[in-house]
């Protein structure tokens, strides 16, 4: 029989009273996810979720390794020597950004960040992305200090006493090393990043839990479509769990070759 | 060759060398003992500049490296520098263990620094190791691809930070024999050291430092046969 | 590309199959109760059935004793952000048009009101799941909402209308579709529209411009501040909160043109059919005799 056919027929059933378990969940999940095509709303939602993970956690990196290399530089400027001035002020910037995003929810973040400081940008989703993006600079910048500090210091005397710059040795040396290191924290960061896009809907950005509390409107039935995104993020977040694992393995396999 | 003048060091308020004053002279092995906590190895690590003196000037050739404007990386390419613990790249292969500094420096082509290492390695008889990793070596393996890490720069000076205290007893002599060749070169050597063997037979002199201090220092022979001090004859006869 | 969509939304139903076991668990035996014997007692008025204990009901409410989340009380549950009709005080009281009409069910039914203030969402569920014994969120009746939740007779007329920045004209009015429209006539293709998340206006408008010019918004104040920094157009929300909002912002006014009529109605669980008989009984009573015009005058200055 013609799913839809039965969909009506069981629909009928239910609003009689009539319907069974097994007809009532049919109903139900056939409303949510199959009548009016929405299946296809979860999957513009799972497309714009991964985009604003990515831009994110493109931001995020790029801020959390500018941010680490200030405030690492400034940690390692040799004592008794006079400090540089710029290195001062700007670990000084780097340090107050860390604290104010660590030390506030990223919902009010998010209220902030899309109703006051980018008042003016209509694209209520990439604001989203943006602010995910400078909330999770911060951690990355943590995740990436803790990865260059946790290495031996003899590594990096190692470098500088063959001659090489800070940069190189930093370059060649210790950031290789410090990546490794850091891999599984910055796949946390990423999965952590992939649930928060559902913070985004609270602003108008449009990623999955967004069009899923748009079923929610329509039918009134929160429980199947709340309970679909959830299934929806699970998945996502086990093939992205499975991936790091993958690249971990990898990556130790290069140190034993 | 270094010409160290009134070098103190302190972390905090912990005083660690003591106005110490030193020549070395090129061609010199000059071995540095003493007891722990004695600021031996400060000392060395001072003389590239891995350790900022609090006061003082170090000279190495007529360049006053304790100025803030020398070019430090420029001396440090000079003077190898041998750790207790090696501190290999493990993310580097052997040969580019040795090759990085070499041609990241300018110092060489990568295949002239390539040809530099596998002579290098034939030399302490390691060459089959040249594509493995620090992980799959043992101690005294590691110690000597230290070593010619350091040669690779070709160095004026070597300095030698306790080589052998990290290693398995049977891996020390491996290093030594490395150690002891280079000598016979006619390398200029810093070797701080607990192998008194190594002093006596390799080293031109032997400094003794204690409490920040160089209490004593003779050619090996007379210091070993006859030290003057009680502190030294305390330390001798504890190690020897 | 098709079967990867089948499989799709067939390993979908089977991960959410093994989910909604789960939760279906804990609501299995409050749903046992509350759903089949409603169905046929609630056929029978007999007034001999009710039990005097019960309660100091003022009327014949039929036997919904046995339907109550706790005995004794009824549990109201809505999303304080839709004033009048809904709101927080400054000691975070809920009040507004609909705490008090359900006040006053809640004294017709001789029962305690218990007034719970959760997310939208979370409210349905709340009543679906029997935490909830009703919902009066300023909720409008669709036949699509209808299969989760019995709806009582409408105590109330909304009417969507439009927000926009004062002085803005580019904005004149809906056509027959309920697209909006300039002062021509002509459909405003570009237009943004902010929305409040959960109200007919957001389905409304998704319906007539697309969902990619609708922003929903999680509540009626964030819609309006984006109307103020222009990152919408216009804000289409009910009349009660619009007036609120505008009168509170500055900068601000309601078009003339309204956009949508619609009645808002009290929900139960569906099947609680013995609930819904005695609060649209008590309801009824309380529109007749003016209590329910009366609280409404008290919130909404007389037009």
């Amino acid at each position: 029989m013609d799913l839809a056919q039965t969909y009506e027929l069981w629909r009928a059933l239910m609003v009689e009273g009539d319907a069974n378990w097994w007809q009532t969940f049919f109903v139900r999940f056939y409303q949510t996810f199959i009548e009016a095509n929405r299946w296809q709303s979860y999957l513009e939602g799972v497309g714009v979720t991964l985009i604003v993970t990515a831009v994110a956690l493109a931001i995020g990196v790029v801020l959390g390794i500018l941010v680490a290399m200030v405030r690492t530089a400034h940690d390692q400027q040799r004592p008794g020597r006079p400090k540089n001035p710029v290195l001062g002020i700007l670990n000084i910037i780097c340090k107050v950004y860390v604290t104010i995003i660590r030390g506030t929810p990223m919902m009010v973040q998010i209220l902030i960040m899309g109703l006051v400081v980018f008042a003016s940008s209509r694209n209520f989703t990439m604001v989203g992305a943006l602010t995910l993006g400078i909330n999770s600079g911060a951690y990355v910048a943590e995740i990436i200090r803790g990865g260059l500090m946790s290495l031996d210091s003899g590594q990096m005397e190692a470098g500088r006493s063959l001659g090489l710059n800070y940069i190189d040795t930093m370059r060649f040396i210790v950031i290789p090393q410090a990546f490794k290191a850091i891999l599984p924290s910055l796949g946390n960061e990423f999965i952590v990043l992939l649930k928060d896009t559902s913070l985004i809907s609270i602003i108008g950005g449009q990623e999955m839990v967004y069009f899923a509390r748009n079923i929610v409107n329509r039918t009134f039935d929160a429980m199947f479509p709340l309970i679909g995104a959830a299934v929806i993020y699970l998945i996502l977040v086990m093939i992205f769990t499975w991936l790091q694992g993958k690249l971990e393995r990898r990556l130790r396999q290069g140190d034993r070759r | 060759m270094i010409d160290v003048k009134h070098l103190s060091k302190s972390f905090g308020d912990h005083l660690v060398l003591d106005d110490i004053s030193e020549h070395i002279s090129e061609g010199e092995k000059v071995v540095v003992i003493g007891p722990s906590g004695s600021g031996k190895s400060t000392f060395l690590r001072c003389l590239n500049l891995l350790e900022l003196p609090t006061k003082g000037t170090i000279t190495f050739n007529g360049t006053v490296i304790t100025d803030p404007k020398a070019d430090i990386d420029g001396v440090r390419r000079q003077m190898g520098m041998v750790f207790q613990h090696f501190n290999l790249f493990p993310n580097m292969t052997i040969r580019r263990n040795i090759t990085l500094a070499p041609v990241r420096t300018g110092l060489m082509k990568q295949e002239e620094a390539n040809d530099t290492a596998s002579a290098l390695l034939r030399r302490v008889g390691l060459e089959e190791k040249a594509d493995a990793y620090p992980g799959q070596l043992s101690g005294g393996q590691k110690q000597r691809i230290a070593i010619v890490r350091a040669l690779a720069m070709k160095p004026k000076v070597m300095l030698f930070d306790e080589p052998t205290s990290a290693l398995d007893p049977e891996m020390v002599g491996e290093v030594l024999e490395v150690m002891k060749e280079l000598a016979d070169e006619g390398m200029t050597m810093v070797v701080v050291t607990h192998e008194m063997g190594f002093a006596r037979e390799v080293g031109t002199r032997v400094l003794f430092m204690d409490g920040g201090k160089i209490l004593e220092q003779n050619e090996p022979h007379a210091f070993f046969a006859n030290p003057q001090q009680a502190r030294t004859k305390e330390f001798l006869s504890k190690v020897l | 590309m098709k079967h990867m969509k089948k499989l799709l939304v067939l390993g979908l139903a089977l991960a959410m199959s093994v989910g909604l076991l789960t939760a279906c668990s804990n609501g299995s035996q409050d749903a046992g109760t509350a759903n089949t014997p409603a169905a046929t007692d609630s056929q029978s008025p007999a007034p001999e059935a009710s039990d005097p204990a019960e309660g100091t009901a003022t009327g014949d409410y039929g036997d919904f004793a046995s339907e109550l989340v706790n005995p004794g009380q009824l549990i109201m549950v809505t999303n304080a952000s839709f004033p009048p009709y809904e709101m927080t005080d400054d000691a975070n009281n809920v009040i507004g048009i609909d705490p008090e009409i359900a006040q006053a069910i809640a004294d017709k039914l001789g029962l305690e009101l218990v007034i719970d203030n959760i997310d939208f969402d979370a409210a349905l569920i709340s009543v679906q799941e029997n935490r909830a014994d009703v919902t009066l969120a300023g909720l409008t009746y669709r036949e699509d909402r209808d299969l989760v939740m019995d709806f009582t007779d409408p105590y109330a007329t909304g009417v969507q209308v439009i927000i926009v920045r004062e002085g803005d004209t580019t904005i004149a009015g809906t056509n027959d579709d309920l697209q909006l429209v300039d002062a021509d006539g002509n459909v405003l293709e570009d237009i943004q529209i902010g929305v409040q998340r959960g109200t007919t206006g957001e389905i409304y408008c998704q319906d007539a411009h697309g969902v990619d010019h609708v922003t929903s918004l999680d509540n009626g104040s964030v819609a309006v501040q984006a109307l103020l920094n222009d990152q919408v157009d216009c804000v289409v929300i009910d009349n009660g909160p619009a007036q609120e909002y505008v009168a509170a912002t500055p900068g601000l006014e309601i078009l003339e043109a309204s956009y949508v009529t619609e009645q808002y109605c009290a929900a139960v669980d569906e099947g609680n059919t013995a609930l819904l008989n005695a609060i649209n009984t008590a309801l009824n009573e309380l529109i007749e005799d003016g209590t329910v015009q009366a609280i409404m005058d008290k919130y909404i200055a007389a037009e």
